[in-house]
């Protein structure tokens, strides 16, 4: 059956069967193989991708429950502020190492930023837990800090100048 | 490609644990195609010289080319697994080459056991902690060698003497007059030259880019999606298997009716392993069953269960271009069989997702 998706801004007709997950649709019909594979049950966010802005598993997602969401995955993501804004810190931080997860990591935390400037330990922390990753601890030495697009209060500086150095 | 020239030098290389193997490396030049410099280096046991010297059987561990853009790229049997191979052997090169690291790039080589073996272990392996151990020489050497035939090629189109030039961010300085040649414009006449025997490497007091941290070059492409991994490798006429293993240790394949699974579209064959099943489908895509294609299945285990019953999970995929289902049938195993049990709940996920 054909599938009218919006996709990273762009119209694109797929015609696949109506339970397969959008994650093989993005990476097997549109070749957008940015997106992973990592367990197929929504348990590590290798898969997250924005449906409408919200972070999303594209593993668990049939492609019939779409509809007329916008999609925008890793490939486009740095067209959205937030995105380009989280690939920066990314960067500063030297985050990926393997880099399998970070198509998640990445989506994740735009998500969080677009809606929400100046997260908290904690809000960070939430949406951060549903990733699993062996970079696990790069997060914690000083991700975080980083994200906020506002100047840390004085006292906490030290804890970003210790994650990017 | 053919070899134009080469030359060797001896060297001592330490390996771990004290023991110490004397090792010869050569440079040769290689006709590139579409241009530029092109160099071959090869690393052998010292029992091997003579096959390394043998132009037939100069089998290259790495190669540098300059291109006629200036881009340098490394070709190296190196992967990057995250452990920074493809930032630090590009360091290497760029600190005897006297570029800047963002004028390094890597390319991964094929699969070439013979071609591209790893110096200290023989076979085309990334592992052991050997990728800097192994090619710290040989890329060294190429990119020393690179640079003084560089600066030969720039000295004899000034006509002055090379000992007046410097090699410096990807260019050639002429000292007393300030000119400058790129790298990209010499490359073709470097690649004309001998190879020059022996050519130091910088001292460890000379380095600028060694010692230091940099930046990961693999970074950007991971945040954006156009990091290539292998399960996003694409073949003409790739088959993919899925493979569904017991899920207890110790498990043994007793039986597979494997009738149904046949019988869907583009599987093309079903494979008992000792203690697993793949079934492999043509087709651009994932890989895939659906719930009623999956092989009816057996697997015993002699190996006891943590609680009594250990639940794992499969999703079995499946997708083709002309058709496909998706099957989420978690397992319930038990000593001595399998059956289907409930449905797993996905891991808690935070409000603002879904």
């Amino acid at each position: 059956m054909a599938y009218r998706l919006k996709i990273n801004g762009l119209d694109r007709v797929v015609d696949v069967d109506g339970d397969i997950p959008l994650l093989w649709v993005l990476r097997d019909v549109l070749g957008l193989t940015g997106t992973k594979f990592g367990c197929g049950m929504a348990l590590c966010g290798a898969c997250t991708i924005h449906l409408n802005g919200t972070a999303i598993r594209s593993c668990i997602t049939p492609i019939d429950s779409v509809g007329a969401a916008a999609i925008t995955t890793i490939e486009a993501i740095g067209d959205i502020p937030a995105g380009r804004e989280i690939q920066r810190a990314w960067l500063d931080l030297d985050v990926p190492q393997c880099g399998y997860c970070q198509s998640g990591q990445v989506m994740s935390a735009s998500a969080l930023l677009a809606g929400n400037a100046n997260p908290s330990d904690e809000e960070i922390d939430n949406a951060m837990s549903g990733i699993f990753a062996a970079a696990e601890p790069i997060r914690e030495s000083g991700q975080r800090s980083s994200w906020r697009r506002k100047p840390l209060p004085p006292e906490r500086s030290g804890v970003e100048h210790a994650g990017s150095s | 490609m053919l070899d134009r020239a080469d030359c060797g030098n001896d060297t001592e290389t330490s390996l771990g644990g004290g023991s110490s193997v004397s090792r010869r490396s050569v440079v040769k030049t290689i006709v590139a195609l579409g241009g530029g410099l092109l160099l071959g280096v090869s690393v052998n046991d010292m029992g091997d010289v003579a096959a390394a010297e043998s132009t037939s059987e100069f089998a290259p561990n790495a190669y540098v080319r300059i291109g006629r853009d200036g881009r340098v790229n490394l070709i190296v049997p190196q992967v990057e697994m995250g452990q920074g191979t493809y930032t630090s052997l590009p360091m290497l090169i760029a600190e005897e080459l006297e570029v800047r690291l963002d004028q390094v790039s890597i390319e991964p080589a094929p699969a070439n056991d013979r071609l591209y073996s790893n110096p200290l272990l023989g076979l085309q392996v990334t592992g052991g902690s050997t990728s800097i151990r192994g090619f710290w020489e040989p890329v060294s050497k190429a990119g020393a060698t690179a640079r003084a035939m560089l600066l030969e090629a720039a000295a004899a189109t000034w006509q002055v003497h090379a000992d007046s030039c410097r090699a410096k961010g990807g260019e050639i300085i002429h000292l007393p007059t300030g000119r400058r040649l790129s790298y990209a414009e010499l490359a073709d006449k470097a690649a004309e030259l001998p190879v020059p025997e022996n050519v130091p490497l910088k001292k460890p007091e000379e380095y600028r880019l060694i010692g230091t941290s940099a930046k990961r070059l693999d970074g950007p492409d991971k945040v954006n999606g156009r990091a290539i991994f292998g399960i996003d490798v694409q073949i003409p006429g790739m088959k993919i298997a899925t493979v569904a293993a017991c899920p207890i240790l110790g498990g043994k394949l007793v039986q597979v009716n494997d009738t149904r699974a046949r019988n869907i579209k583009h599987v093309r064959q079903v494979v008992r392993l000792e203690n697993a099943i793949t079934w492999a489908r043509q087709g651009r895509g994932s890989p895939l069953s659906t719930s009623s294609g999956t092989p009816d299945r057996t697997l015993s285990s002699r190996a006891p269960t943590l609680s009594g019953n250990l639940r794992t999970h499969r999703n079995r995929r499946a997708w083709s271009q002309e058709e496909g289902a998706i099957s989420a049938r978690p397992w319930l195993v038990q000593p001595g069989g399998s059956r289907p049990c409930m449905k797993c709940l996905c891991s808690p996920m935070p409000p603002w997702s879904r």
